[in-house]
């Protein structure tokens, strides 16, 4: 069931006897105006986990969701393409497991209500012990991002690739720009958040919907305008290769590729890329995985991904300093091969299968309905997983070839060990 | 089949334990998509010293039940990977101190797929070509986790907790003692300890458990396997006394630290013992969780932060507890949480609702964990805790008393306990 409840907000209930918890999305999405934004709203998602006027510390925090039987509750950042979403999401069990006369669904919604609309404010600021505390939580957690190499040269190759500076740090944001900001600036944060985003509320489980459309109203919402601008970030390919090495104290060399790969959302493009993928390098069948891993030696981990909202392709790989010119020869090689068709239609059926049977099972957990939802109505379309199944069937040798001549390698990053 | 019920989850488990020793459990849901099997041997990392049939004791190189799971999936045509890959199976494998496990996850081709599992673990298939291949692998995946400061951190507490024991070493070994790996080692520890007796087969999800045991029962028939043999496995993990402390300077912003107490009391292998498991738990929720007494004022004064964490860990043989956590004040951090150890008989005495909010939060958990095929399927001990499932977790977490918890503090013992830490350069 999907209702608007006021323009720019919309309920979506999936009722389901699968599981044994029900699970509530509240999610608020905005289109990124600069890098300072996914600064403050990452501290926006510490300070209202772990806060507001009713539970004022973690402890009260953890006690009242101890109480209602170990109900699970987060907030979780997302950029996706050009927006981002700051998500609220709590989960209880089914009151018929406890044998007690709870009502942990509403309960579960009160309290949702009161971390996100009673915030820990007081006279248009945060209470401030709390804000300089949550800020230095996240100027920590920021610390230890470089504590793990792969994700460091995950962040460098990204950084070094996009130009626009929204794009370029890394969607919880930076220490630089997370020290200028003031408790004021959280608060208007805060305030164009709840009155101004796009507002997305998912509710799956064993639930009767119109029980859930009457706790919902609740909820103090309002009429906001919907999220009209284009989700996709697009960076036009350049003509050379950039090469960017940083060299570190490491064991192990990570060596990355970042490739521009343009693709029509609204067209087979996508599910044309999702088997290209596999195919290059995103399943233990994959070029890359066979010929740089398994045959090659010449790597423990080497696997390719792709972001269709923000047109990139990528390839990691963790390997020894010495084979690095070996190793991107051998990644060129994988992509070449693809890009002239010189890939087996019995290893496509094969990782058609492998991908068809990841659709089917990711139905056996509770967050990927949510999720699915979610990123439905913000796309503006779902598949049905009998759709997406039977879209993924029927691509061609062509439509994979097509995909791989598109993508163009822009920047061969390396964060380069045994110093 | 022997019939397990869980009738307030609407929920049965079939065992049988077929004629060549093999135990097989069993759990529908129709109403879910995909099947989930894993099939596991009690042999891991521990195991490197025990009896041969000759009566000879003799001691393999470190690392050689991971080693062994790397290798067990390569054939002499073929690779086991490969032909799930043919049904599109996801397919998988881990090694533990305790025990080696295969499994798959599909949503087709179930049959097809038991076949392929239940084939490549019982056929070896070993040469030095291939034992060679798979050392540069291996000694790639052992560098990655050395430049990981958490994983070192762990690895100090773990041979500081047991010197001179297997549990000192790293589950994978190391470069030099991988090098020293043979065919004929690995067809040694084959021999002794994947044997269908001292395996267990877990299945769940959407199939119909006879036509499958059918399947498994066809797979079995049409094979031979050795004579049984049980080894006499030789393993004493608290021989030497805990190193009380080291500290490590490595690539890091911000000191991490890390508490371990060894327990010295041996867990009964039965329900009795998973209750005590439990109880355990609930002590350290009472002690460190966050609704805990003192947690909001460490926290408050930056000793702890958001990475603070606490585990049991109980295996076959030994079991221990971890308290760890980044913190700029680790000499308050450490004395904060041994004050909070040695006064825990008396603070625990007093906290009567605080335990029932405990119970009532691992009950909700629990219950949220039964989602999970994975959960249930990977979490299921075999014999080390009487044959129990997640399912007989709700009524034991319900039983467990404030006294059984006071009772649990008796692993506190600064004699067993150890303290380490990883600071910047």
């Amino acid at each position: 069931m999907e209702k608007e409840i006021y323009p720019g907000v919309t309920l979506t209930v999936i009722p389901t006897k699968q599981f044994t918890t029900t699970q509530i999305i509240v999610s608020f999405t905005g289109v990124i105006p600069d890098a300072n934004y996914l600064t403050t709203r990452s501290l926006l998602a510490y300070m209202l986990e772990t806060s507001s006027q009713k539970w004022p510390t973690q402890k009260a925090v953890a006690q009242k969701l101890s109480q209602m039987y170990g109900a699970s509750f987060g907030t979780t950042i997302n950029r996706r393409g050009r927006t981002h979403s700051l998500s609220f999401v709590a989960g209880v069990v089914h009151d018929k497991y406890l044998q007690t006369d709870t009502d942990l669904v509403q309960e579960a919604v009160m309290f949702l209500k009161e971390m996100i609309f009673h915030p820990l404010v007081k006279e248009g600021a945060f209470d401030e012990d709390t804000f300089k505390l949550q800020k230095s939580n996240l100027a920590t957690y920021m610390e230890s991002v470089d504590e793990d190499p792969r994700l460091m040269a995950l962040y460098g190759l990204r950084s070094h690739y996009f130009d626009d500076p929204s794009q370029k740090v890394p969607q919880f944001g930076t220490p630089a720009t997370l020290k200028d900001v003031t408790n004021q600036d959280l608060y208007q944060a805060y305030r164009t958040m709840v009155t101004k985003d796009q507002v997305n509320i998912i509710v799956t489980g064993d639930v009767d919907p119109a029980i859930i459309m009457g706790l919902v109203a609740t909820l103090p919402l309002g009429p906001r305008t919907k999220l009209d601008s284009t989700i996709q970030y697009d960076q036009p390919a350049q003509g050379s290769v950039r090469k960017v090495t940083v060299k570190q104290q490491l064991q192990q060399t990570k060596l990355n590729f970042m490739y521009h790969l343009p693709l029509d959302l609204n067209s087979n493009d996508f599910f044309a890329a999702i088997v290209f993928n596999a195919l290059f390098g995103g399943d233990p069948q994959s070029k890359l995985f066979m010929n740089v891993r398994e045959k090659s030696s010449m790597a423990y981990y080497a696997s390719s991904n792709f972001d269709v909202l923000r047109n990139v392709l990528w390839v990691q790989t963790g390997i020894e300093t010495a084979n690095k010119e070996k190793v991107k020869y051998l990644v060129a090689a994988q992509l070449a091969a693809l890009q002239q068709g010189d890939f087996t239609m019995a290893t496509v059926e094969n990782i058609k299968k492998s991908l068809i049977n990841e659709r089917i099972s990711r139905e056996d957990t509770q967050a990927t309905l949510g999720t699915r939802a979610l990123i439905g109505n913000l796309l503006g379309r779902q598949y049905s997983t009998a759709e997406w199944c039977q879209r993924i069937k029927n691509i061609t040798k062509d439509d994979i070839v097509t995909i791989a001549q598109r993508a163009s390698l822009q920047l061969v990053y390396c964060l380069e060990g045994g110093h | 089949m022997q019939e397990t019920l869980y009738p307030l989850f609407a929920e049965k488990m079939q065992t049988e334990r077929l004629a060549n020793g093999l135990l097989v459990n069993m759990i529908a849901r129709p109403n879910f998509h995909k099947t989930y099997a894993i099939l596991t041997v009690d042999f891991g990392s521990i195991d490197d010293t025990f009896t041969t049939e000759q009566g000879e004791k003799i001691t393999v190189p470190a690392g050689i039940a991971h080693f062994l799971e790397h290798k067990l999936f390569e054939k002499k045509d073929h690779d086991a990977f490969d032909l799930f890959g043919k049904y599109g199976a996801d397919a998988n494998a881990f090694t533990s101190y305790t025990r080696t496990s295969y499994l798959f996850a599909t949503t087709s081709h179930l049959d097809e797929c038991m076949n392929v599992l239940l084939d490549f673990v019982q056929t070896p298939y070993f040469t030095e070509q291939t034992v060679a291949k798979e050392k540069g692998i291996i000694e790639q995946e052992i560098k990655m986790y050395d430049d990981d400061p958490s994983w070192q951190l762990y690895q100090k507490t773990m041979a500081n907790l047991y010197p001179g024991s297997q549990l000192s070493l790293d589950i994978a070994g190391s470069a030099s003692s991988i090098a020293q790996i043979t065919a004929q080692d690995l067809y040694t520890c084959y021999r002794y300890f994947y044997q269908p007796s001292n395996m267990n087969l877990f299945v769940i999800g959407n199939f119909v458990p006879d036509e499958l045991l059918a399947v498994i029962k066809q797979n079995q028939a049409q094979k031979t396997f050795p004579e049984k043999v049980v080894p006499q496995r030789f393993f004493t993990p608290l021989a030497q006394p805990v190193v009380p402390q080291t500290v490590v300077p490595l690539a890091v912003k911000v000191p991490k630290v890390m508490l371990g107490i060894r327990g010295t009391e041996a867990l009964p292998m039965n329900r009795e013992g998973l209750k005590k498991k439990v109880a355990l738990e609930l002590l350290l929720h009472l002690l460190f969780a966050e609704t805990s007494p003192t947690y909001q004022e460490l926290y408050d004064q930056g000793i702890v932060d958001d990475s603070f964490d606490y585990e049991l860990q109980v295996e076959r043989g030994f079991y221990f507890i971890l308290v760890d956590g980044n913190t700029r004040q680790p000499e308050a951090f450490v004395a904060a949480i041994k004050e909070i150890l040695q006064t825990a008989p008396t603070t625990v005495a007093k906290l009567t609702e605080e335990l029932a909010l405990a119970k009532k939060e691992f009950l909700g958990q629990t219950i949220k964990s039964i989602n999970s095929l994975e959960a249930i399927a990977n979490r299921y001990e075999g014999p080390l805790f009487g044959y129990a499932t997640i399912f007989d977790l709700v009524p034991l977490v319900q039983e467990v008393t404030l006294a059984d918890v006071l009772a649990a503090t008796k692993i506190i013992d600064f004699d067993n306990l150890t303290i380490n830490q990883v600071v910047p350069q």
